[in-house]
């Protein structure tokens, strides 16, 4: 890429970046708009307490708690992420209607998509440092960690994203070529990362093959890596068994495995959505 | 006698022909059976794994297989029925509806029967892997009377969604957001996956009014019995829930004229994207 | 007199919002601009059995008063009936006597057919099923989509949803039918066919009434029984649309054709009542044509005598009465196109 090719792509990645925040957050003044960010995933992590709280008789206390809470706390980047720019693709196509001309123009959709992802991670991280102040100043959440997991949980912060917007491709190249419904599949792809991925209980609590499931998934790992980075605990299970270095090397590797994977399904689902003219179609009942 | 009979035949072909649309539609797609239907029960499954992850009784597994039926029903009231006429606008169909002779509540009701269709499908598969597959403690002795309890929830909470309907119609997006923002908290403050009880006796007085915690804690009761945690009297819940019903039909009514009213007079009915 | 439509001190103003950002001379926004006036005041009479047509420009406030007379906006002052009720009071029992089409993108739902979409809308106004049924059967063969009756919404072209648009107008065979705009879009041959179904639609039943919004000039003109100029919210003149070109004196236009040109532009201009002389050479006919208005058509005969005393013989020779833009230009001091 030449040096105004970088320049016309940053001033594209901007706009898009810049329209993301004025549609997440155009409806309402910012202090609201803060508590619409917070309100869904401090809920979230409260339901997880208070199912906790229900079977241990009201004691919040230990390891198992931490690792359940701060588990939950990282997940938010998979609905506000993820699930996010899927329904970037949605909500353009379906409801204002412009996304065959954000692809006539000459941004590119993977460029779009990636700046309107800005908002959203932002989003997510404010959820899930909130989520993690009120575990340590109010829940009793110890935190606790070592220099180098420190550092290899920054590095393992920056591959947990990337993994996860590649992931998001995935479901976005979806709602190209699928129906409307496309918003269900990435609620549901959600719900499917919430039980195999180990985000709230240890993936040997599912059943026969499924508790290896997680394992394809970068989250997984990464979820892993930043309980072991924040707290020092380790899962109950076969995952608390493989030894910290393992953990962020193959959350590195499949990260990118799945930002490579995401990439290219969404080029080629992207193709097969303008072979059948799918830009423009709505389908709302 | 004859405007009421032409009253009724109007608006019952007008929902009839309103359901028509969501429930073809449903046909016409395959993809829904897959995304409207199995990955959703996964959400619940995830429930019932942390429990068996905690090491709980199996009783409270039941908790999340009925938070899940219930689930289904509430996400249809919210998105399917009350931010159906922002997504009308959106798309520039709400003048068609506003410009027809037919009532409002005509066009909602059909949705709601739509949306009512299609939660069901969902409903049923997440109680029946429930029951069958996971085998979660259900007592059905008083089956009947969680039917009946059931249905009352589902009339008081298509009423609230109809309510939701008329805020959606004026403040558009910012309803859509907060209705969004909202989801967890419900899910929360109604313990959808949890005996209410545990939120204490204050925060249940604050939400009590939300149908979704009345009908899920009676049905707990008759299901689990003394396991599920009740926290009202189930007497007393199944009267709560009626009296939702009946209030929020006429809160709706009320709001729907206040606020329609208030549409026209900014000019906010059919302005799109606001 | 029971009018179709009748408004008396008609007003309708917006409320901007609070506008960002910094405006033309670098200062910040901030303040709440002045309420936006849509209508100014509009005083109309339309009969029953008539095709009224409303010519103005973008932001006109052409849809605006649409949107009032079908019960879509509320006015902030004044009144407005249709069919005889009022639209703020009666809506319920108007809406049951009118339709409103509006031109432009239809989205609908894709996920029906074109049938289904017309038989569904019949639903709204509670049209039993089988005349549903055979109202769009028939309003599909009129807007020429009989043999897309079976396809889905998503799968038409902008321009037979457009069409599909305007047959949805009619399936609940109105007493009166608003048309915004409804050739918005739409190629010459659909065009002509909309305006020509129009015509007989109306020619049907005369109890039927059309209101029709247009920025087309050769649609008022061919279509209107009376037409009103409106402009910046309100109405500038009402007539026929011959009754219009009456108004104004804009004279009568004439195009001759030479072959040769020397010095006669400046005999032309030099003639009484000869008024927007212009020149324009054809180079391919090796001719130039003069085209300019006379004051009075009888001025004809001292552009012949002047054409004869210097011999010159016209390759061709037009005249016509001004047209509804002349007229327009006239009333309105600026062209259709031209920003408001």
């Amino acid at each position: 890429m030449t040096q105004a090719g970088a320049r016309t792509w940053i001033r594209h990645f901007r706009s898009a970046a810049w329209l993301g925040w004025q549609v997440e957050s155009n409806w309402a003044d910012p202090y609201i708009f803060a508590v619409y960010a917070l309100a869904r995933p401090l809920a979230l992590s409260l339901i997880l307490v208070a199912i906790y709280s229900v079977v241990s008789g009201g004691a919040l206390h230990g390891d198992r708690f931490a690792w359940i809470y701060v588990g939950n706390a990282f997940f938010v980047f998979v609905p506000l992420m993820l699930v996010g720019v899927a329904w970037t693709i949605t909500e353009d196509r379906e409801q204002f209607q412009i996304l065959k001309y954000i692809y006539a123009s000459p941004i590119g959709l993977f460029t779009y998509l990636a700046g309107r992802a800005v908002t959203k991670f932002v989003t997510a991280t404010m959820s899930c440092i909130a989520i993690l102040l009120l575990g340590g100043l109010v829940l009793g959440v110890h935190y606790h960690t070592t220099p180098l997991l420190a550092l290899a949980g920054m590095v393992g912060f920056v591959f947990g994203v990337i993994g996860t917007f590649g992931m998001g491709l995935l479901l976005a190249g979806a709602g190209l070529v699928f129906a409307r419904q496309a918003v269900n599949l990435n609620e549901g792809a959600a719900g499917v990362l919430y039980l195999v991925c180990g985000a709230v209980f240890p993936v040997d609590t599912l059943p026969g093959f499924t508790r290896y499931v997680g394992f394809l998934f970068p989250l997984t790992w990464w979820l892993e890596g930043m309980r072991r980075s924040w707290l020092g605990v380790r899962a109950a299970g076969m995952v608390g068994e493989i030894p910290d270095a393992v953990i962020f090397a193959v959350l590195a590797v499949s990260a990118v495995a799945w930002y490579a994977f995401g990439a290219w399904t969404y080029r080629t689902l992207e193709h097969r959505a303008k072979q059948q003219g799918l830009l423009d179609r709505t389908t709302a009942f | 006698m004859k405007r009421l009979r032409d009253w009724l035949v109007l608006n019952g072909r007008a929902a009839g022909g309103r359901a028509y649309v969501r429930i073809i539609g449903a046909t016409r797609e395959p993809s829904w059976i897959l995304s409207d239907t199995i990955l959703p029960i996964l959400g619940m499954l995830a429930y019932v794994y942390i429990y068996r992850g905690l090491g709980a009784p199996r009783a409270y597994e039941t908790f999340a297989v009925l938070g899940g039926l219930m689930l289904a029903y509430w996400i249809s009231v919210l998105w399917s029925m009350a931010a159906q006429f922002y997504w009308e606008k959106q798309m520039g169909n709400l003048e068609f509806y506003f410009t027809a002779p037919c009532s409002r509540f005509a066009i909602l009701t059909g949705m709601a029967v739509g949306g009512m269709i299609w939660a069901s499908t969902r409903a049923v598969v997440g109680f029946g892997l429930g029951i069958f597959v996971l085998h979660v403690p259900m007592d059905f002795s008083r089956a009947p009377e969680a039917a009946g309890i059931f249905l009352l929830t589902l009339v008081a909470l298509y009423a609230l969604g109809m309510w939701l309907s008329s805020l959606f119609l004026l403040y558009g997006r910012e309803v859509w957001h907060l209705a969004n923002a909202f989801q967890e908290p419900v899910y929360l403050a109604s313990g959808l996956y949890f005996p209410v009880r545990a939120l204490g006796p204050w925060a249940f007085l604050a939400f009590g009014v939300l149908p979704l915690s009345l009908g899920l804690d009676a049905m707990r009761q008759l299901f689990l019995g003394k396991l599920a945690s009740g926290f009202l009297p189930i007497g007393l819940e199944t009267v709560l829930l009626a009296i939702s019903g009946v209030v929020f039909i006429a809160i709706a009514a009320i709001s729907w004229r206040v606020l329609e009213e208030r549409s026209k007079r900014e000019g906010k009915l059919t302005l799109r994207w606001q | 007199m029971e009018w179709a439509v009748e408004t008396k001190a008609l007003r309708r103003e917006f409320a901007p919002s609070r506008q960002t950002g910094k405006n033309a001379t670098g200062e910040a926004r901030g303040a709440r601009p002045a309420p936006v006036v849509a209508l100014a005041g509009v005083d109309l009479t339309i009969r029953k059995g008539e095709l009224y047509g409303l010519l103005g420009p973008n932001g006109a406030g052409k849809t605006t008063l649409l949107k009032i007379l079908t019960t879509l906006l509320y006015p902030t002052t004044g009144e407005a009936r249709v069919a005889g009720l009022d639209v703020v009071r009666q809506a319920v029992d108007l809406r049951r006597r009118i339709a409103l089409v509006s031109g432009g993108e239809y989205s609908g739902y894709g996920i029906l057919t074109t049938r289904e979409t017309l038989w569904m809308f019949g639903q709204f106004y509670g049209v039993p099923n089988k005349e549903a049924r055979r109202r769009a059967d028939e309003l599909l063969e009129i807007v020429g989509l009989s043999d897309m009756a079976g396809a889905r919404i998503n799968r038409l072209s902008t321009g037979q949803r457009q069409r599909l648009n305007f047959a949805r107008g009619f399936v609940s065979d109105p007493e009166i039918i608003f048309l915004d705009e409804p050739t918005l879009g739409l190629d010459v041959n659909a065009a002509r066919e909309v305006r020509r179904y129009v015509r007989r639609w109306l020619a049907a039943r005369d109890t039927r009434t059309v209101v029709l919004t247009t920025h087309y000039l050769l649609e008022a003109d061919e279509l209107c029984d009376r037409v009103s100029i409106i402009d910046r919210g309100r109405i500038l003149a009402t007539d026929s649309p011959m009754g219009l070109r009456g108004h104004v004196r804009t004279g009568r236009r004439v195009v001759v054709e030479v072959s040769q040109a020397d010095g006669l532009g400046e005999a032309l201009g030099a003639l009484a009542g000869v008024t927007n002389l212009r020149a324009s050479p054809q180079p391919e006919k090796n001719t130039t044509q003069w085209h300019f208005t006379l004051e009075q058509g009888s001025h004809i005969a001292q552009v012949l005598e002047l054409l004869s005393r210097r011999g010159v013989i016209p390759v061709n020779l037009t005249t016509h009465d001004s047209s509804l833009e002349d007229v327009f230009v006239a009333i309105v001091g600026r062209a259709l196109e031209d920003e408001a």
